[in-house]
């Protein structure tokens, strides 16, 4: 097949599907081409929309490839797109990052770092499709095990697993900055403080 | 008159201890154990004031707190010292506080990336709806309960009969869920024959089991069962979702 061609058969079948689409299954679809051939016409898609002005680029999502919009377009597609994106709390991102990292994992595991009970934010997460069941540890009581999915790589615009940073790597890079990190529960506290001095004084003053 | 207030407050009380700890410019590895304390029972208090249910968890970690002040405080007696001897009292709390510490470091740096549908968005197709049990592609039906008993009695019929000695075989579900599976994946989005997966000369065993991951991979949604209207007819087998084998990946964190 010429290569031309084959590109343009490869831009099809990815745009076409709503599915990142893997080597492999361009291969089935496209049995003359060889995977050499595939990678090549990809590479070449790749760069022709990275290098135009160009609203969409091809990503590797999944172990597949998927073209998606560029990221300063966002706000303009959020006006035409009414699927509103999908709320992430602190918590449900640690428990999240947990899995990705220790899976298969069990609750009780999870429970363990949290230091709280996790099991509504897992349920949470598997309603989102984020995390699934991926068996029962082989211990009393058989506890179920936790992993991510393919719609976490998805959502998180990953290729693979490898693609996060290690916990090795996070400690290099975060143990250095502390100033740096946001103090996200500073407000929480301050407010409450401020609350607890006001109803003092409240009860001080309906007492006298 | 007396109020109850729901904040959303800390998520635990390992969450509001790194809070402090970092509030006070400490190092994890070396806490200020009587400030700590001080400070966390002091922020307990205030949640008490204001009438604010704790979880149970908060209250466990103050007691450990003072469990661990009281240790440092109290000079040992001197056997015990020399086998406790290197052994901080803490250590076991600054163990977790640091694991902890690293997933909420992993949690920022999920956050940083492009989210989907928020940051990026991608080819958004109609769900692909098989509601109908109809194909109109091949013009075939959904089959029922029926005939799948028909079509079970006629594999056992074709079955292997066995004279003379018998073998112990062993076929789990799992494995044929498998083999079924990449033989719809070869056959892309073609349906498949259900008679070409039971091979020639197949045991009973065999046909049971077959037939049975068949019913839980249509159970769980990943396969559909067609069949052209009547009965005698063959039964298609067509994969309706990607399958995802159980197990899946995991990385391995250094």
């Amino acid at each position: 097949m010429q290569l031309e061609h084959l590109e343009s058969v490869v831009e099809a079948l990815l745009f076409s599907s709503d599915q990142p689409v893997t080597l492999k299954k361009l291969q089935a679809v496209i049995p003359e081409a060889s995977l050499q051939e595939l990678r090549t016409a990809i590479a070449d898609i790749q760069k022709n929309y990275e290098m135009s002005q160009r609203g969409i680029c091809l990503e590797e999502i999944a172990e597949g490839y998927q073209f998606r919009t560029k990221l300063d377009k966002a706000s303009w597609v959020k006006k035409l797109i009414e699927a509103g994106p999908m709320r992430m709390t602190r918590a449900q991102l640690e428990t999240l990052s947990m899995i990705a990292y220790k899976q298969p994992v069990t609750r009780i595991e999870i429970d363990a770092i949290r230091g709280v009970d996790s099991s509504s934010i897992l349920k949470i997460l598997v309603d989102k499709k984020l995390i699934r069941i991926v068996g029962m540890k082989e211990v009393p009581g058989r506890p179920l095990l936790y992993g991510t999915t393919i719609e976490f790589l998805e959502f998180f615009n990953l290729k693979d697993l490898s693609q996060l940073p290690s916990l090795e790597q996070l400690r290099e890079l975060k143990g250095r900055e502390k100033s740096d990190m946001p103090l996200f529960a500073k407000d929480t506290v301050e407010e409450a403080e401020l609350i607890a001095d006001q109803s003092s004084n409240l009860t001080k003053s309906s007492g006298s | 008159m007396s109020y109850q207030v729901k904040l959303e407050t800390f998520e635990g009380p390992l969450d509001l201890l790194l809070y402090l700890i970092r509030k006070e410019e400490m190092d994890i590895r070396n806490i200020e154990i009587s400030k700590i304390t001080e400070q966390y029972l002091s922020f307990i208090n205030v949640m008490k004031a204001l009438d604010i249910d704790l979880a149970s968890e908060f209250i466990v970690m103050a007691a450990t707190l003072i469990y661990i002040k009281s240790k440092i405080l109290l000079p040992k007696p001197p056997e015990e010292e020399a086998q406790e001897e290197g052994q901080d009292p803490r250590e076991e709390l600054m163990r977790r506080l640091m694991e902890y510490q690293q997933y909420k470091w992993a949690a920022e740096e999920l956050e940083k990336k492009p989210f989907l549908n928020e940051d990026v968005f991608k080819i958004h197709l109609l769900p692909k709806e098989y509601s109908s049990d109809f194909d109109p592609k091949e013009g075939l039906v959904e089959v029922g309960l029926y005939e799948l008993a028909l079509a079970f009695q006629d594999m056992v019929a074709r079955s292997r009969t066995v004279v003379g000695h018998v073998e112990g075989e062993e076929y789990r579900i799992e494995d044929k869920i498998l083999e079924i599976v990449s033989t719809l994946n070869q056959a892309l989005n073609q349906m498949v024959e259900l008679k070409t997966l039971f091979r020639e000369n197949i045991s009973k065993l065999e046909v049971v089991v077959s037939f049975l991951a068949i019913l839980e991979l249509a159970k769980m949604g990943y396969i559909k069962l067609f069949q052209a209207g009547y009965e005698s007819s063959e039964i298609h087998l067509k994969a309706i979702k990607e399958f995802q084998e159980i197990g899946g990946d995991s990385i391995h964190a250094a």
